[in-house]
């Protein structure tokens, strides 16, 4: 008999024999499938439409020469154009704004509130801005036959046709923009196709005079970069060359291609933990497969018996439930990859928000469906379908003929005592091979093997299960012999009557809560870390921020003028003003923090993991020196006493580290240095923080309430008090962490099918059993205890591992991933509540899993079940 | 005093085409105390019969009282709390829970109601060594013999004391010798608790330990004849 025949004759019946469980195992698969095809669809489309819009507004630019990320001066244009090989040079200014949408009529304000806006300053005037890009507006050429109205105004923009089709704007109307000197109404000029730098950044694009921008944003003389174009011919690498020797040191000059991999690689972290944790969600489902083999194999000995004895051969047998098992899994993929672009639009808006707060803002609105991508996620699930199935179908084989003629098959008791199996020995061999991954240097800065060892550990973990499920269950017997009721006793009895079935279903159970105990140690270390942080390097009485609840990606820079205003607020005692600036650092994309260190230092203690205040102190006050944060440090092998060059408008600057101190401003590395020596190296005096100290007297609410009155509306102001941002900062974590605990329910609700599963396998195969029970005087409350009771004790052994392995997990992210990928070590802090929390809800979930089938084994009738077979 | 009293039940199953009528018109009477063998071929309704007196199924029509009560008026649960109490049964595949050893197999009956105490304990085990186990009390079921899993299922049958016990070939799943042990002892324990006995077997020589044979054919009686102990081999 050939595959399919035996497929269509002896699965199929069994298939629909078993309805929900062959539907509760592909919805497994599918959950898993989906997670991960959402998840890759979603990093695709982030990192797409990041550079979609770098490639949008480059146009045809073969190299970009910026001078650091405060900006580059204007006035080296004319240097570049007088460079032989440089064809066409045009400045650039490139900001995200935030629509003031407080100020738009209602429906405006819902469609627009929180918006941002790519605004691009471009030279309109300059012959060689044309060469770059088009714009394909009759208003921009107009604009260019009679500039000067145009360029009369700072406020004057050009914005693209999706504010005249979706949002009803016309010319001549305004929009509000928020700058650094307060909201300003911005006139529309005209509208330009939303085509190429029309469709960047979401067509949520305006284009000014940079002139203008330069003005309206405060940026002085400076623009953000120079697009050059090669002459037709000419060696590229050689021109670049040329001008690196005209400019001298200090600036970066790069193909467009490398500026967006640069921003996009600051991504891979998170998008890497994102992936990982689909990948487990993944994994469980995989499990759901492989228990559903195995109940196959045991339920059907007597099938597979009568084959055997009829002539199939061992190898059909494997090829059989193998083939079964990859049923499923194909089904559950073609569904998982259509569930998982659904998901993936669900996700990427809260994915983009993450992204938002912490690396770039990304107008990423359309999910790419990368026919590539989701071939794989589809034969991942496929893939590991079959190799989830070849176990069980290999004990399958071991299935001998003459089993037939035995009569109703006996369960198969675990021994209490059973012997080193194969699964000890893999255990062990996995727990080594992770011990050996865990030693080993990341590759291209990215903790491969330790997210290997992640995985491997896993498994380790999951090899344990059948010893944790008899410990479990040699636990509870004499507890449970103390008990009132026998119904927990048969339930804990009943548990190990098929060890591998029980293992198989806690050790996805365990998976899943291993994976959530895992991300709470992360986050209460990462939290409690950072809260500490605050109260010592932070402790301003009130922030004030402009647009956004912190300085980062998406504030609004204010303007140094608002100072004086501060300082005459009754109950001041003192104002710091805190700029955090972009900065290219050895091919690192870090933050550069500027303060008032003479008022910093009187109010925080920083924490010096190297040198110390004495030593930095002097290096500061004179502006010669900065501080580094620690993960800096540790990524670039920085200590206290040595020099590091910063690229500033003018070129390079050398510093002295004064000392390396703790500091989680960004995962990507901080430098520190007073605000006086920042202005006088980058021109930049803008504020994103006004940090206000009170006097003791100061009262908060008095003052705050003066802040919102007088500059609350211009500003969008957020004015925090200490105990406020601090809570903000753990909503802003909680959010960040959302999407993992998204990827973590999948899991656990994948996990919980195997628990259903199981359940309805461990009643089928019991039903005489109970039938006597229920004859021997069993009500049917307490048949359904029974049930419930199995699936809580299977809750609490994955609980247990669950725990362990979770804790055991978070201390791999927190010490060899995320050591790797931020250079941050935070001190391991036990999330005890998450950890009881998670506790109590398996239970609660694992008896609730249990309710259906025990309200089928409850309703068996009584003489029916005591006839049954 | 009648402890069991049939009359005219009427068991049918299914419904149209394919109803079978398992037992018609049974009426039937059993004393407090009587040993009562029941025979007839296979089909003729001997387990139906059996599964109503043992108040695991109900009649279609007629009435049945057991120690006076009409077991047709009860509830699921009220039926299974009747069993409980009052109804021990042996199974022809003895049905004990393999995960359980003799001791706790036994004990089950009394746990379901309430928390064993050592009294219960000490009767459990003085009933296991009424049946000749005391030296398995704590074997698994997996490790003894047929006739000793019988000798446990009597002894899980007999720890509540019940006042009836129902039988259903006994000793189909046992040889020749170890069938008539058991049914020596089931007769001699009943006797001894003055326990009312029912018992399903196709088998004259078993049947021959009772007091009474009840004959069935095509779910009605057949005939009734007093058994003469000489018979009794
Ligand atoms: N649950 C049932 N559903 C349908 N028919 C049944 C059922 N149980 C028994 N029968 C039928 O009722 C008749 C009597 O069965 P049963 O009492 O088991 O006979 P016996 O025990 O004497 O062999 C048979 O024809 C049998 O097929
Ligand atoms: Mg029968």
């Amino acid at each position: 008999m050939d595959l399919f025949r035996l497929l269509y004759t002896v699965s199929l019946p069994r298939f629909r024999e078993h309805p929900l469980r062959t539907a509760l195992t592909i919805a497994g698969v599918m959950l898993g499938v989906a997670t991960l095809v959402a998840v890759v669809l979603v990093n695709r489309s982030v990192v797409g439409s990041v550079q979609a819009t770098f490639d949008d507004i480059s146009g045809k630019a073969d190299w970009q020469v910026a001078g650091g990320s405060a900006g580059i001066e204007e006035s080296l244009l004319e240097t570049l154009k007088e460079i032989p090989g440089v064809y066409k040079v045009t400045p650039i200014i490139q900001k995200t704004v935030r629509v003031s949408a407080d100020r738009l009529d209602p429906e405006r304000k819902t469609q627009l509130d929180g918006q941002y806006l790519l605004v691009l300053g471009v030279d309109f005037l300059g012959e060689d801005d044309e060469y770059f890009r088009a714009y394909g507006s009759q208003e921009v050429d107009a604009v260019k036959e009679e500039p000067l109205a145009f360029l009369n105004s700072s406020t004057n923009i050009v914005l693209s046709d999706k504010f005249a089709n979706e949002y009803g704007y016309r010319v001549g109307d305004t929009v509000p923009l928020l700058t650094p000197s307060g909201t300003q109404d911005f006139e529309i000029w005209g509208f330009i196709r939303e085509e190429r730098i029309g469709r960047a950044f979401g067509g949520f694009i305006g284009v000014m005079y940079y002139q203008a921008a330069q003005v309206a944003f405060e940026r002085g003389t400076l623009v953000d970069r120079f697009d050059v174009a090669v002459t037709p011919g000419a060696d590229a690498d050689a021109v670049r060359d040329a001008m690196l020797a005209r400019l001298g040191p200090g600036f970066e000059i790069e193909r467009p291609e490398r500026r967006s991999g640069r921003v996009t690689k600051m991504l891979n972290a998170f998008q890497f933990a994102l992936t990982m944790g689909s990948m487990i969600a993944l994994l469980v489902g995989m499990f759901l497969i492989f228990n559903t083999i195995s109940i196959s194999v045991v339920q059907r000995k007597y099938e597979i018996g009568i084959l055997r004895a009829l002539g199939t051969t061992r190898r059909q047998i494997l090829r059989l439930f193998t083939f079964e098992g990859t049923v499923m899994g194909v089904v559950g993929s073609v569904l998982g990859t259509g569930l998982g672009v659904v998901l993936a639009k669900v996700l990427l808006a809260s994915v983009t928000e993450s992204v938002g707060e912490l690396y770039l803002q990304v107008e990423a609105n359309k999910v790419h469906l990368d026919p590539l991508l989701m071939a794989a996620g589809f034969l991942l699930g496929i893939g590991m379908s079959l190799v989830s199935s070849l176990w069980p179908a290999k004990s399958a084989t071991a299935v001998r003929p003459v089993e037939t003629l035995r009569a109703s098959p006996t369960p198969t008791m675990a021994d209490a005592t059973r012997p080193l199996g194969r699964a000890d020995v893999a255990a062990f061999v996995l727990g080594a091979v992770s011990v050996l991954f865990l030693f080993q240097d990341p590759i291209w800065d990215m903790p491969l093997f330790a997210y290997g060892a992640m995985l491997t550990l896993t498994l380790t973990f999951a090899l344990l299960m059948p010893r944790v499920v008899l410990l479990v269950h040699r636990m509870f017997r004499p507890i449970l012999a103390t008990f009132d009721g026998v119904e927990a006793q048969i339930a804990n009895e009943s548990l190990i009557r098929d060890i591998n079935r029980a293992s198989a279903t806690t050790a996805a159970l365990m998976i899943a809560i291993g994976m959530a105990v895992s991300s709470a140690v992360f986050i209460t270390s990462f939290r409690d870390s950072t809260l500490k942080w605050i109260d010592q390097s932070v402790p301003a009485d009130i922030f004030v921020t402009s647009a956004a609840r912190f300085s980062g990606v998406k504030n609004n820079p204010m303007s140094a003028d608002l100072l004086p205003f501060f300082m005459e607020i009754d109950g001041v005692e003192s104002v710091d003003m805190i700029r955090i600036a972009d900065l290219h650092f050895r091919d690192l994309p870090i933050k550069l923090l500027s303060l008032d260190w003479n008022v910093y230092k009187e109010h925080a203690q920083s924490t010096y993991v190297d040198g110390s205040f004495e030593m930095a102190d002097p290096l500061l006050g004179a502006g010669s020196g900065v501080l580094i944060g620690e993960n800096l440090a540790r990524r670039c092998g920085l200590s206290a006493g040595d020099t590091v060059e910063l690229l500033t408008p003018a070129g390079t600057r050398t510093y002295r580290v004064g000392g390396v101190i703790i500091d989680y401003t960004s995962d990507q590395g901080i430098i520190v240095m007073d605000r006086t020596a920042y202005i006088h190296a980058f021109g930049d005096t803008m504020v994103d923080t006004y940090e206000l100290y009170l006097e003791p007297n100061g009262d908060l609410e008095t003052i705050r309430s003066e802040i919102i009155k007088t500059y609350g509306a211009t500003y969008d102001l957020f004015v925090l008090s200490n105990a406020e941002f601090k809570g903000e900062l753990k909503a802003l974590l909680n959010q960040i962490f959302a999407v993992l605990d998204a990827l973590e329910l999948v899991a656990l609700i994948i996990a919980l099918l195997g628990v259903v599963n199981t359940m309805l396998a461990s009643v089928l195969d019991r039903v005489r059993e109970i039938g006597v029970l229920r004859a021997i005087g069993t009500l049917r409350k307490q048949v359904r205890k029974m049930v419930v009771y199995e699936a809580m004790i299977l809750g609490f052994a994955s609980n247990l591992m669950g725990i362990v392995s979770g804790l055991v997990g978070g201390l791999v992210m927190l010490y060899s991933i995320n050591t790797v990928q931020t250079g941050w070590v935070f001190p391991f802090s036990m999330p005890t509540i998450p950890i009881i929390q998670v506790f109590f809800l398996i239970l609660v979930v694992a008896a609730l899993a249990g309710w259906y089938p025990a309200r089928q084994a409850a309703r068996f009738r009584v003489t029916d079940a005591l006839g049954y077979e | 005093m009648v402890f069991i009293e049939l009359e005219n039940v009427q068991k049918i199953y299914g419904a149209g085409q394919a109803q079978v009528a398992a037992l018609r018109d049974v009426t039937l009477s059993i004393s407090t105390g009587e040993f009562v063998s029941i025979m007839g071929p296979s089909g003729s309704g001997k387990s139906t019969l059996l599964n109503l007196v043992s108040a695991l199924d109900v009649p279609t029509s007629g009435s049945i009282r057991i120690d006076s009560v009409d077991i047709g008026t009860l509830s699921d649960d009220e039926l299974t709390l009747f069993r409980r109490n009052k109804i021990g049964l042996v199974f022809q595949f003895f049905n004990l829970l393999p995960t359980l050893d003799a001791f706790a197999n036994v004990l089950l009956p009394i746990q379901l109601s309430r928390r064993a105490n050592q009294e219960d304990k000490d009767r459990t085990k003085e009933i296991l060594r009424e049946v000749g186990l005391e030296k398995r009390i704590h074997h698994k079921t997996t490790q003894l013999s047929g006739g000793e899993m019988q000798r446990v299922a009597i002894a899980r049958a007999l720890v509540q004391n019940p006042k009836l016990l129902l039988a259903d070939e006994p000793t189909g799943n046992l040889d020749t010798k170890t069938g008539r042990d058991i049914l020596q002892l089931l007769r001699s324990t009943c006797d001894r608790r003055g326990m009312t006995v029912v018992m399903v077997t196709h088998d004259r020589q078993a049947a021959n330990w009772g007091h009474r044979l009840i004959q069935l054919q095509d779910g009605a009686i057949l005939g009734t004849e007093t058994i003469d102990p000489q018979h009794r081999l």
